[in-house]
Order: structure tokens, then C-alpha cells, then sequence
């Protein structure tokens, strides 16, 4: 299998605080990575650095095989082929759907703007909003603009897509819509990063958890064995503790 | 601490370089012989515009009046075209030290005092505060004063002059409206400048005029670094005078010449 | 009564002069608004640009003009700058006002786009977008947006500080309703005819920057 992303001693400091202390990870094609851990832990950092929107302190970052140097690689360009959806979307509110979706491969990729536009239909019909495509990001419910974003990502054919609490900021009841299309990508074969609170999703989705726990990875196992059988201290407490959904 | 001080340093070397240009370490080169003009085909002077009737506004935005004229005939005489410009306060004589005209023709009063920061010409009209009275009065001269009631503009400094001879002054808005009260009756004199004196005089104000307090001249005033063009200026001012110009301009607002020193 | 009279008859009277006037105005103060917003975005941009010295120029620059009177940076422009470089009148006194708008529109747009919530920023990141085109696409749009209001009420200073020309022998509304007042001692009655023009041109403005905002505010639904 190809590799996608391997990480070697990945080490994160915000001034004095230390919120990643040296990560080990390879995530290869098609794999459903999800990582787990309380609030704090290091998950949303972690994720952040893969697609350097924080730029390490130290180790190593390789995307599809290649030692990423944030000093002298074109970041923008690695970006192309990592797409990111985030907690609260950060959808363009002043562009409508469909401008949302072929800004970036018109601008950035300058793909020619009637093909983007065929393209970001497609997309939109894909996660279900093709008739909102008119519509400015603020009639959305949170659901859809999730969906939004996750087309917007998808737009710029990622070879990875990373999800940072996708969820979180949605009502109870529109999560399962935003669910049902990132489980519909993983069965597409999408390689995929996500963290997230929502167990069953990860339970059911996700080919290896990883747990973490003060910026350290504690346990990393294959998604079953890990909610059966919880091997360190801290991956059964913090299982015991969070709530089933 | 060091550092700091070098970077303060910085900054006082840049607002001395400013200063030094705003000051006019700068000066122009304009004093170098030639035309002494800014332009080669232009006299470019100064008039506030509002100092009727030596200069007040035109419909169309330009100037007229006295000074306008004496103005243009000294760029006639000069051989170029006159430009009229129109400043407020400050900019009338600022203007002509710093390059935006060549001189100023605004009806300002030579004293020493100005003249260290400009040079005057000869002067092209005389003028001062002089004491006007009813046809019928007796009053003559300042002696005659004493005890009188006078009247005078507010924020003048006729006010100052009048306070010498008694202690019972009256003041109005305007020169005008002192001197029509004092043609109705009231008051027993009024003290005013001379020109706006004869100027409500010629209008029909019923007033006639007595001593001559002071002598103020009125010359036209060019930077200190442009004796070319004061020299130009003061010969164009013979001539002018000689071939009866500035007589007939004067005659012209105000029914006689005030533009010789009067005896 | 015969004061009402007179004023209207006055207002009409001057009518010409003054209509020609209020064009200068008008002139200097569109010319000073437009180049006061490059102006403004630009010294907004160098104060966000994330290095330090030139972040400085940009507070200097800010420093200088909103501590010192208009009136003395427009004799500075006009008298004080003629030694080393002639600028016309027009501009000079543009320019000055330009300069000025500038300091405050800079505040405007610094502070409406450091509201732009910072996701902004990464999603267009995050898309390989780089800083310049993030910028020029998703953030100034929406920080221009922000900005309205208060531009609206930057334009309306503008436009009343271009009565300021006036001391720099610019035919403008202030100087020739002046002027005309003491030509014909009557000071007051032009004052308040010039006060009028004034509330006139404020008042379109004040409609424009209405409608504009408006339409603005419905695209965004």
C-alpha cells in the first residue's frame, strides 16, 4: 500500500507549552485515521500540522513520500492535495455556494471556469445541495454548510482530506447528514484524517484510532480492538468517561 | 538605552530635514539674475479678494479692485501676463516666500517689523487713520479732541488711537455704519482710514474729512532673496506713475489720486 | 421677515457662483476620497503585514497626521514643500486631504479587517490559497463591506474638511461664500447659504452610503 502521510518525531510548542511531544504516524491510502483523546490532548494541532497551517517545532513531515521543508517547499502546493473541513466551516459568506466551491480551482488551480463550474455541481449534487448552489453560505443550516465545505474541499481533487471536529458545532440533529457523507468518502476510498468526538462514527468509519493523550500518542490500534480491547490506562478511563453517541 | 537614543536620533535627523525645507534652507534659485519670475511669461500676485475696493470678487470667480489693476499693469509693464491669485490669510504673503506667486499687490502696510522677512517696494498708495466729521464742525486736529465722543470699528486699531485723545469711544461693525451714524447725528467724530473715509464720502455719506493722524504706505512686497524682481518692480512703479497710470487707476475707485505721498 | 427675504434673494443670487464653487468642492472632494482609500488600504495593509519596521512607517505616518491639525498639513504640502518640489494647487491641497483621509481610512480598514474572523484566513489557506490572493479575494471584500459605515462617515469629514482648501487660493464653497460675505459685508447671510450647500451635498452622500450598503447587505443573503 502507499504511503500518504508518515510522521517522525513531530514536535509542537506554543512558547513554553509543549502541546505535541514527539508523534510517530503513517497513515497509508485509503486508510480512515481517527484520532481521539479529551480536549487538550493534541488532536486539532496534530491534524493542523499536516496541512501546515501550524508549523511544527521539530521532526518530520512527509506527504505522499516526500520530506516536506516548510521553509523552501510551496506550501500552497502540498495544500492542493490536503483538503481540510473545519469545526465552524469558514465558508466565504460574501460567495454563494457554487462560488465557494470553484474559487479555489479557478484561482488557485485556474481551471477553466466552465469546467469548475460542471465540476462543482457535480459536487454539490454529491453531498446532496445541488439546488442551493444560488445561495448565499448564511441560509444554510450548520448541516449543509458543512456539506458546503466539504465540497469546496473536495473541489480541489485532495489526494487526503482531513476533518478537525467536523461536528462539533452542529446541532444533534444535523449531525448524522455531515456523517453519512464522510462515511460515503471513506467508502470512496478517500484517505482520510478526522478528529472527532463521535465514537460510533469512529467505531464504524475509521480503519485505526489513535488515541491521545498530553500531546503523545498512547495507543494506536485498529478501530474494533480498540473500543474491545483498550490496552493503556488512560485509553480505557477516557472510554469509560465519554458518553457513547 | 544606547539604541534607543540612535533611533531618536534617526527620527531628529528627519524632522531637522523637513524643517530645513519648510524654513527654505531650500531657497530657490529664482535669485540667480534672469526675469526674477517664477515663470518666464507671468506675474503671479497675491489679493485677498476681500478688501473691496482694493480687491473683492468678480461673478466669474476672478478678481477686481485697485490693487488688481496696479497688479496688472506692473505685469504690462514687465512685458508679461498678469495672474491674479486669490489667498486667505496666511497664504498672501507665505505665498510669495514660498514660490506660489511672485509678489504680493494686497494693500500691505510697510513697517520694520515686516520688512525683516520681506522686501517692500516703493509705495504705490498712502493711506491712514484720519478724523472725519460732520460739514458743520468745528473740530480740526487731534488737539481738538478732547472730551469728544468718537466712534470707531470694532477690532480696529483706529480703537487704540481714539483712546489717546478722549475716553468716551463708541464702536460699530464697520467703518461704514460708524460713519453713516456719525453723518445722522451722533457721535462728534470718527476716526478711519483715509481711503475708506474718502471711499463713503464719494458713495454720499454726508461727512467731511480733517487731520491726517498718521501716514500709512502701501507698497507691493516680493521674498528677501529676489532683489531682481524688486528692482523690476520699482522701476515699472516710475513709470507707471510718470506716464499717469497709477493716477488714473486711482481716480478711478476713488475720485482722486492717493497714489502720490500726500502734503 | 425681511431677513427671510433677504436670505433667499441672496441664495438665489449667488446661485451661479456658488453652484461653481460646490464643483470645486465636489472635486477635491472625490479626487481626496479616492486616493485617501489607496492611501488608507495601503498603510492599513503595511501595519498588518507582519514584519515590524514597516508596521512602524505605517504608525508614524498614522502619528503625524492625526496629531496635527489639517489646516497646518496643508501649508505644509502647499508652502513648505514648494522648496524642494512644486506641486499644483489642485493637488496640493488634494493631496494634503488625501493624506489625511488616508490616517483615518487606514484605522477603518485595519480594524475591519483584523475582525474578519481568522478561519477566514485559513480556509482560503487551506485551499492553497495563497496570502495576497486570500487577501484580495475573501478578506478585503468582506472587511470592505465592514468598513462601510464608518467610510460613509469618513467621506462626510472629507468632504466638509475640503472647506480647508480654501486657505490654499482654491475657489472652493467655504472660500468664495466668504469672500463674497465681505465683499458685501454680509458675512453672516453667506455663511448660512454656504451651511445650506453643505447639509445638501451631505445629505446625497449620507443616501449614497445608504444604498450602497444596502446593496451590499443583500447580496450577503
Amino acid at each position: 500500500m502507499k504511503e500518504m502521510i508518515r510522521l517522525e518525531g513531530l514536535v509542537k510548542s506554543f512558547g513554553e507549552l509543549q502541546v505535541l511531544r514527539g508523534i510517530d504516524l503513517t497513515v497509508e491510502e485509503s486508510e480512515v485515521v481517527c484520532l481521539i483523546g479529551a480536549s487538550g490532548s493534541g488532536k486539532s494541532t496534530l491534524l493542523r500540522c499536516l496541512n501546515f497551517l501550524e508549523e511544527s517545532s521539530g521532526g518530520k513531515i512527509h506527504i505522499e513520500g516526500r520530506q516536506i521543508d516548510p521553509k523552501t517547499d510551496d506550501l500552497n502546493k502540498i495544500r492542493e492535495k490536503v483538503g481540510m473541513v473545519f469545526q465552524h466551516f469558514n465558508l466565504f459568506p460574501h460567495m454563494t455556494v457554487l462560488e465557494n466551491v470553484i474559487e479555489a480551482p479557478v484561482r488557485v488551480k485556474k481551471v477553466p471556469k466552465e469546467q469548475a463550474v460542471r465540476e462543482a455541481k457535480a459536487l454539490l449534487d454529491k453531498v446532496g445541495l445541488a439546488e442551493k448552489a444560488d445561495v448565499y453560505p448564511g441560509k444554510l443550516s450548520g448541516g449543509q454548510k458543512q456539506r458546503v465545505a466539504i465540497a469546496r474541499a473536495l473541489a480541489m481533487k485532495p489526494d487526503i482530506m482531513l476533518f478537525d471536529e467536523a461536528t462539533s458545532a452542529l446541532d444533534p440533529e444535523l449531525v448524522e447528514e455531515v456523517l453519512r457523507t464522510m462515511r460515503e468518502l471513506a467508502e470512496e476510498g478517500m484517505t482520510m484524517v478526522v478528529v472527532t468526538h463521535e465514537m460510533n462514527f469512529a467505531r464504524e468509519v475509521a480503519d485505526t484510532i489513535v488515541f491521545l493523550h498530553g500531546g503523545s500518542i498512547i495507543e494506536k490500534a485498529p478501530a474494533e480492538q480498540f473500543f474491545t480491547n483498550p490496552q493503556a490506562p488512560e485509553t480505557q478511563n477516557f472510554l469509560q468517561t465519554t458518553v457513547l453517541r | 538605552m544606547l539604541k534607543r537614543i540612535k533611533k531618536m536620533g534617526g527620527l531628529w535627523i528627519s524632522a531637522a530635514l523637513i524643517a530645513c525645507t519648510m524654513t527654505g534652507c531650500a531657497q530657490s534659485e529664482r535669485a540667480e539674475g534672469g526675469t526674477g519670475l517664477l515663470h518666464d511669461d507671468e506675474f503671479v500676485f497675491t489679493a485677498s479678494g476681500e478688501f473691496r475696493p482694493f480687491s473683492y470678487l468678480n461673478d466669474d470667480l476672478t478678481m477686481s479692485g485697485f490693487d488688481i489693476e496696479v497688479g496688472n499693469a506692473i505685469a504690462q509693464e514687465l512685458g508679461v501676463k498678469p495672474v491674479a491669485k486669490r489667498m486667505k490669510m496666511v497664504g498672501l504673503v507665505e505665498g510669495v516666500k514660498n514660490g506660489r506667486a511672485d509678489a504680493a499687490v494686497a494693500s500691505l502696510t510697510i513697517n520694520e517689523l515686516r520688512a525683516k522677512h520681506v522686501l517692500f517696494s516703493t509705495p504705490y498708495y498712502y493711506s491712514g487713520p484720519q478724523i472725519f466729521t460732520r460739514p458743520d464742525s468745528p473740530i480740526q486736529t487731534t488737539d481738538d479732541l478732547q472730551g469728544k465722543e468718537i466712534a470707531v470699528a470694532k477690532g480696529t486699531s483706529y480703537l487704540d488711537i481714539a483712546k489717546r485723545y478722549t475716553g468716551n469711544v463708541k464702536t460699530y461693525d464697520s467703518d461704514i455704519t460708524a460713519l453713516q451714524a456719525l453723518a445722522d447725528g451722533r457721535h462728534d467724530a470718527v476716526i478711519t482710514d483715509f481711503v475708506t473715509g474718502r471711499t463713503s464720502i464719494q458713495e454720499g455719506i454726508d461727512v467731511e474729512e480733517r487731520q491726517l493722524i498718521e501716514r500709512s504706505e502701501q507698497a507691493i512686497v516680493v521674498p528677501t532673496d529676489n532683489p531682481v524682481l524688486l528692482k523690476r518692480i520699482n522701476e515699472a512703479l516710475d513709470k507707471l506713475r510718470q506716464d499717469g497710470t497709477m493716477k488714473r487707476i486711482s481716480e478711478k475707485y476713488f475720485g482722486e489720486d492717493i497714489t502720490t505721498k500726500p502734503e | 421677515m425681511t431677513g427671510i427675504a433677504h436670505f433667499f434673494e441672496t441664495f438665489a443670487d449667488s446661485g451661479g457662483m456658488l453652484t461653481r464653487a460646490m464643483l470645486l468642492t465636489l472635486e477635491l472632494a472625490v479626487v481626496s476620497i479616492l486616493l485617501g482609500i489607496v492611501v488608507g488600504l495601503l498603510f492599513a495593509l503595511l501595519k498588518l503585514s507582519g514584519w515590524k519596521s514597516v508596521a512602524w512607517i505605517s504608525d508614524v505616518y498614522i502619528y503625524l497626521v492625526r496629531g496635527t491639525p489639517l489646516i497646518v498639513q496643508i501649508f505644509i504640502l502647499y508652502f513648505g514643500l514648494s522648496g524642494l518640489f512644486l506641486i499644483p494647487d489642485f493637488w496640493a491641497a488634494s493631496l494634503a486631504l488625501a493624506l489625511h483621509n488616508g490616517a483615518y481610512i487606514a484605522e477603518i480598514f485595519r480594524g475591519s479587517i483584523q475582525s474578519i474572523d481568522k478561519g477566514q484566513m485559513e480556509g482560503a489557506t487551506s485551499l492553497g490559497m495563497n496570502r495576497s490572493l486570500a487577501m484580495r479575494r475573501i478578506i478585503l471584500p468582506q472587511a470592505f463591506r465592514r468598513a462601510l459605515p464608518p467610510l460613509g462617515n469618513q467621506f462626510i469629514i472629507g468632504l466638509k474638511d475640503s472647506s480647508l482648501a480654501a486657505f490654499i487660493s482654491m475657489n472652493e464653497l467655504f472660500n468664495v461664500a466668504t469672500t463674497l460675505g465681505s465683499n458685501n459685508f454680509d458675512e453672516m447671510t453667506y455663511l448660512l447659504i454656504v451651511a445650506v450647500y453643505y447639509l445638501i451635498l451631505v445629505g446625497v452622500l449620507t443616501l449614497l452610503v445608504r444604498a450602497v450598503e444596502r446593496r451590499m447587505a443583500v447580496s450577503e443573503r
